[in-house]
This record gives C-alpha cells, sequence and structure tokens, in this order.
C-alpha cells in the first residue's frame, strides 16, 4: 500500500481538482447523457429505457429546429463582432498612455455588474415607450421597435445587450495578450518602413493568434450556455423567438417537467461543443506561432 | 555612405534631462562606440538618432541632411537591437527580407540580398528555419543580417551583444568588426561594456548622466583620461583613487595622503608645481602597482608595506587587493607573487604614472 501511494505521490497533488470535476462534471455528464435514453416525466415517474425515443421526439419537433437557429445565430453574430472590436479597442488602449486605465474601466465595467442588474437595464433601455432607445429613434425620425415584446427584434436586442456585457472581457485579455508581444518588434518594424497598419497587420495580428484561439473558444463556450439574460429579459419569447438550447433544457427539465428531453438536448449540446472545440483546435492549434519563452 | 553630426542635441522627459548638449561628429566609416553606466543617455542618443525618440532641441545630421523631421524609414540608418526583436512568427528568409518587401523591392533582388547577407554571416542553411529554433548567437546573426540587406549608410548597434554569453560575445566582437572592414559602412555602437568600448570603436565616447565626459581613441582615453569619471570607468580592474595634498617640504614637492608621502617624481615637478598647497584626488591604475619581488631596479622612496586582504589569481596576473586609509586598492601583480591574505608585502607604486583630479565636482585631471 505504502509503496503504491509512493508511486502514484504525484496523483495526490491533482486529487481535490480531480474529485470536483468527478463529481460536479463528469458524473453529471455521464448521467445526463444515461438519462437521454429513459423515459422521465409527470407521466412517467420512474426512468424507463426507450432508447432514441427521446432524440426522435426532438427532431419532430419545430420548436427544437428553432432554438438550434436562434442559438446558431446568437453564437456567430455575437461572436465575431465581439472578437474584432475587443482587439481593435485593446490595441488602441495599449498604444496610448492618457487615460488608459480610464478605457479600460469603462469597457469593463459591464463585465463586472451582476448580470441581473444589467438585464433590468437593458429592459429600461428596451421599453417600448419610455426606453432610450425608442427614443432616440423617434428623434432622428424613424419608426419604433418592439425591441424585446417583438418575435422579429427579440433575439438580435438580446445580442446586441450580450455584446455589451462580454466585449470588455475579451478587451481584457487581448490587452493581457498585446503584453506579451515586445515593443522591440514594434520598433523594428517601424525601422523597417512599416506604417501603422502594416504593423499590426504582420505583427500584431498573428502574434496574438494563441490569445485570439483562447478568445474565440471561450466565447463559443459563453455564448452556447447563455441563460440567464434570457430567462430575465424575454424568457424565450415571444413565441419562442429568443429561446436558445440551453433555456429550452431549462424549460423541457423544470417547467415541462420532462428529464428524458433536457438530458437528450444537454447530451446534444455537450457533443456539439466538443465537435467545434476539437474542429477549432485542429485548424488554429498547430499554426499559430507562440512567441519565443 | 555618411556622415552623423549631433549639434546641442537634448532629450529631455518631462523634467528628466536623459541627453544634455549632445555634440559629437561621427565621419564617414568610422565605428564610433557610445559607452557609459547605464542611465547615462547612450541609448536614448543612439534613439534619437534612429528616429525612435523625438530630439527635444538640437539637429541631427546623416549624410549632410537634416533628419530631425524624417521617419525612421528614409534615415538611410539599419538599427540591431539589444534582445535581436526578430519576428518569431517569421522565418529567417522573412525576417530579413521584411523590410525590403515593405520598399517593395523586387522579388529576385531580395532574394540576391538576403542570399548575400546569408552568406556573409554564415547563416545560409537556417534561412528556412523560425528564430525560436535558432541559438542566440544565430539569433544575433539574423538580427545583423536584417540590418544588412538594406544596405544602410549607418549601422546602429544598441547593446548588440549583452544577451550573449562570455565566450559568444568575444567571438561575436570579432565577426562585427571584421563585417565593419569588410562592409565599410559607418557605425555607432551603444554598449555598457568599457572592453567592448576599448577593442571596437576606432573613437569612442564615454557618457554620463547625459553629458558627453570624453571623446578620443581608445588609447588616449585610457591614458589620458580628462576627468575621475572616465579614469574610473575604463580600465579593468578600476584605477584606484585617493585624497591626497600637494606640498612643499624642503624644497621638495610631496604627494602626502593618509597612507604615504611620496615625493613627486623629477619629470612630473614642474607640471605640478604650481598647483602646490592644493587638495587632489590622486588616482594609480592597478598595473603600475607592482610587487618588488619581481622588479630589477626600484626606487625605494616609493615602496610601501601593505596588508593584503584578498588575493584573486586570474592566471596571467594576481589582483591583490588591500587597504590604504579608508581606500580600497588594487594591485595588478606577477602571477607567481608570494602574497598571502593577511600578510604584509611591499609594494612599488609607479608615481610617474598617476593622475591628478581636482577635488571638486567635476573632478577634472590637472595635467
Amino acid at each position: 500500500m505504502k509503496r503504491l501511494i509512493f508511486k502514484f505521490r504525484y496523483y495526490l497533488f491533482i486529487l481535490p481538482g480531480l474529485i470536483f470535476l468527478g463529481v460536479f462534471t463528469y458524473y453529471p455528464i455521464i448521467w445526463a447523457t444515461d438519462l437521454s435514453f429513459k423515459r422521465w416525466n409527470l407521466l412517467c415517474p420512474k426512468p424507463k429505457f426507450v432508447g432514441l425515443e427521446n432524440y426522435i421526439k426532438l427532431i419532430h419537433n419545430d420548436v427544437f429546429w428553432l432554438v438550434l437557429k436562434n442559438t446558431a445565430i446568437f453564437v456567430t453574430v455575437s461572436i465575431f463582432p465581439t472578437m474584432f472590436f475587443a482587439m481593435v479597442l485593446a490595441i488602441l488602449i495599449d498604444e496610448r498612455m492618457k487615460g488608459r486605465v480610464y478605457y479600460i474601466y469603462s469597457i469593463f465595467y459591464p463585465t463586472l455588474i451582476p448580470m441581473a442588474a444589467a438585464a433590468m437595464l437593458w429592459v429600461y433601455i428596451y421599453s417600448p415607450n419610455l426606453g432610450i432607445l425608442n427614443i432616440l429613434l423617434a428623434k432622428i425620425g424613424l419608426p419604433k421597435l418592439g425591441w424585446l415584446g417583438s418575435s422579429k427584434t427579440s433575439l438580435w436586442a438580446l445580442i446586441i445587450m450580450t455584446f455589451w456585457k462580454n466585449l470588455g472581457f475579451f478587451m481584457l485579455i487581448y490587452l493581457a495578450g498585446l503584453q506579451n508581444i515586445s515593443k522591440d518588434l514594434y520598433e523594428a518594424a517601424y525601422l523597417d518602413g512599416a506604417g501603422w497598419w502594416k504593423r499590426h497587420y504582420k505583427i500584431t495580428f498573428p502574434l496574438l493568434g494563441p490569445t485570439t484561439l483562447f478568445v474565440f473558444i471561450t466565447a463559443i463556450i459563453l455564448t452556447f450556455r447563455v441563460f440567464d439574460q434570457i430567462n430575465l429579459m424575454t424568457e424565450g419569447g415571444p413565441g419562442n423567438s429568443s429561446n436558445v438550447i440551453v433555456y429550452y433544457i431549462f424549460e423541457n427539465g423544470f417547467k415541462f417537467i420532462d428529464m428524458g428531453i433536457a438530458s437528450a438536448l444537454t447530451t446534444i449540446l455537450v457533443g456539439v461543443l466538443l465537435i467545434l472545440v476539437l474542429i477549432i483546435f485542429g485548424i488554429f492549434g498547430k499554426r499559430i506561432t507562440y512567441e519565443m519563452e | 555612405m555618411a556622415s552623423v553630426k549631433l549639434k546641442n542635441v537634448w532629450k529631455r522627459f518631462g523634467k528628466l534631462e536623459a541627453v544634455k548638449n549632445f555634440t559629437l561628429d561621427v565621419e564617414d566609416k568610422e565605428f564610433v562606440v557610445l559607452v557609459g553606466p547605464s542611465g547615462c543617455g547612450k541609448s536614448t542618443t543612439l534613439r534619437m538618432i534612429a528616429g525612435l525618440e523625438e530630439i527635444t532641441e538640437g539637429t541631427i545630421e546623416i549624410g549632410g541632411k537634416i533628419v530631425n523631421k524624417i521617419p525612421p524609414k528614409d534615415r538611410d540608418i539599419a538599427m540591431v537591437f539589444q534582445n535581436y526583436a526578430l519576428y518569431p512568427h517569421m522565418n529567417v528568409f522573412k525576417n530579413m527580407a521584411f523590410g525590403l518587401m515593405l520598399r517593395k523591392f523586387p522579388r529576385s533582388e531580395i532574394e540576391k540580398r538576403v542570399k548575400e547577407a546569408a552568406e556573409i554571416l554564415g547563416i545560409t542553411e537556417l534561412l528556412n528555419r523560425k528564430p525560436r529554433e535558432l541559438s542566440g548567437g544565430q539569433r544575433q546573426r539574423v538580427a545583423v543580417g536584417r540590418a544588412i540587406v538594406r544596405k544602410p549608410a549607418v549601422f546602429l548597434f544598441d547593446e548588440p551583444l549583452s544577451n550573449l554569453d562570455a565566450k559568444l560575445r568575444v567571438q561575436m566582437r570579432g565577426e562585427l568588426l571584421k563585417l565593419h572592414h569588410q562592409l565599410q559602412t559607418t557605425v555607432i555602437y551603444v554598449t555598457h561594456d568599457q572592453i567592448e568600448a576599448m577593442t571596437m570603436g576606432s573613437k569612442i565616447v564615454i557618457m554620463n548622466s547625459g553629458n558627453i565626459m570624453q571623446v578620443g581613441n581608445p588609447i588616449d582615453v585610457y591614458d589620458y583620461p580628462q576627468n575621475k569619471f572616465v579614469a574610473g570607468f575604463i580600465g579593468s580592474p578600476p584605477m584606484n583613487f585617493m585624497d591626497v595634498e600637494l606640498v612643499k617640504e624642503d624644497s621638495k614637492l610631496i604627494i602626502r595622503s593618509a597612507a604615504f608621502s611620496f615625493p613627486v617624481p623629477i619629470e612630473l615637478v614642474p607640471k605640478y608645481e604650481k598647483y602646490s598647497g592644493g587638495r587632489f584626488i590622486m588616482g594609480i591604475r592597478p598595473e603600475n602597482i607592482y610587487d618588488i619581488e619581481f622588479l630589477k631596479e626600484y626606487s625605494k622612496e616609493y615602496v610601501m608595506d601593505v596588508n593584503v586582504e584578498l588575493t584573486e589569481p586570474i592566471g596571467s596576473v594576481v589582483y591583490i587587493q588591500f587597504q590604504l586609509g579608508n581606500n580600497s586598492f588594487i594591485a595588478q601583480v606577477d602571477s607567481h607573487t608570494k602574497a598571502k591574505r593577511g600578510k604584509k608585502i611591499p609594494l612599488y607604486f609607479e608615481m610617474s604614472k598617476v593622475h591628478l583630479f581636482e577635488s571638486d565636482p567635476p573632478h577634472k585631471s590637472i595635467g
């Protein structure tokens, strides 16, 4: 026994973390996958194995496809502008000394405040009659919009709000990434005759590769799992127009009390995320240059 | 090819004066070394020549043209940085070609120039490697190569060897000198290492806290330091210093200190006579203090017994540390010396080689 412990002594150091991961991550994943093959709802209070029934039900459900479409729109439309503006803002802030902290704080501030507070704030901003957005639209002579109350705009309103909330976080990560790029490189490029655009296009952009990969994957996972603002601002409505996968899981599990369907959805979500991350790593992981030393 | 002229150049960062009234002529094809302790303004001066720092006051001319307002890329200069500043995501070829590509040189010309430079530096087989796959010395060569391909009128080096290990540094020192002979270009080289300065520069500029302390060829600067700073900075181990006064006793001129009283050598009397009665700082280099055992003849009046505190054999010679008054002295003596720690040993002071400096700053040399 003593010899065994000695042999595996290094693993003892990661044991606490491993226990947490096991109990709160790996076990639920396995359990959910198992449940996704079972019927377990109000009519069938004891889990019963039904094979692929839950998945087949979902495939024939229009709401499921709408939710998938909404999620895809939400993820793609919010990720790329967030990444782009986070990088550009980080570069602009990194280059200036004066008022630097002020800019960082003001852009990072939305990330700091609780989602509940941010949601309430944006409910007011989007309010059809009193909200500042519609007042502004009226001022420049444009028709008012329904924002959260209209099935045409609700998803987009949430995307804008999420962009505002996440921008600062990703900008901060980009700022940290920029600190790793030696200032000498810019001076060398400047002497080589590179202007502002060329310096960033030829040096900053490629050397931010590892940061961008990290931001990209984090952003995908964060936006796939979006829930709080949907629950607080639209509850997926109106008419499922702003319903996304995690909220749909919550609805199925805790509103309709159908754990089988909820588990099938969870399994799909985990699978999709896993495949996406693997693809991204496969494509970009090896091509990215890490700074020396 | 070009000369570089700095006229009354100042650099201020807010209230801090980094470079003060700097005037220097660098002739065409000259190898000039700016040397001084950290924070003396040498790198700032170089960066102003390169165009990386704005000039607060004064003018800089390159090839007869005032460049104060000319951007770096049009100054016909190339710079080698201390950490090489190689682009980590580009291979060696691209690193060297980057500047030419930005200047829209034709592809064939770029290839020709990079290959030429790679051959001169012996890095032809490395052209496809990334910087992280290179050793320190190889990176250094690539950084130099990047400067060469541009065929600039002036090369600027900012402490290019300080990241290399001691052996490689000596080797690269020689290679850079050979390169200078081969390319026949003006070089301005910044270092804090006085040995680098002495061995490489055809002219060296010693700086301290933003001021030029002395300009001259290495041997002149070594033999005739114009002030105590230069005397102490150039030479290793550094010159020994001692507070002394010049007095006349029985019509003999004497250098007297807390620890000794030596007559001024006859040949120096005319030079120092007029300073009789004054207080000075005396400087004597370690190699001008001898172990008498290895001298065939010497004058007994310049011999003094000292307590050896430490002996440092470095092979070719031995450094003996001892205390004179409140000052620590180092003597550089024959490697076969019998000096032992804690024992007394008689040393001969070659007083004809001493330097006297004013006791008030800036401690100018008096002769």
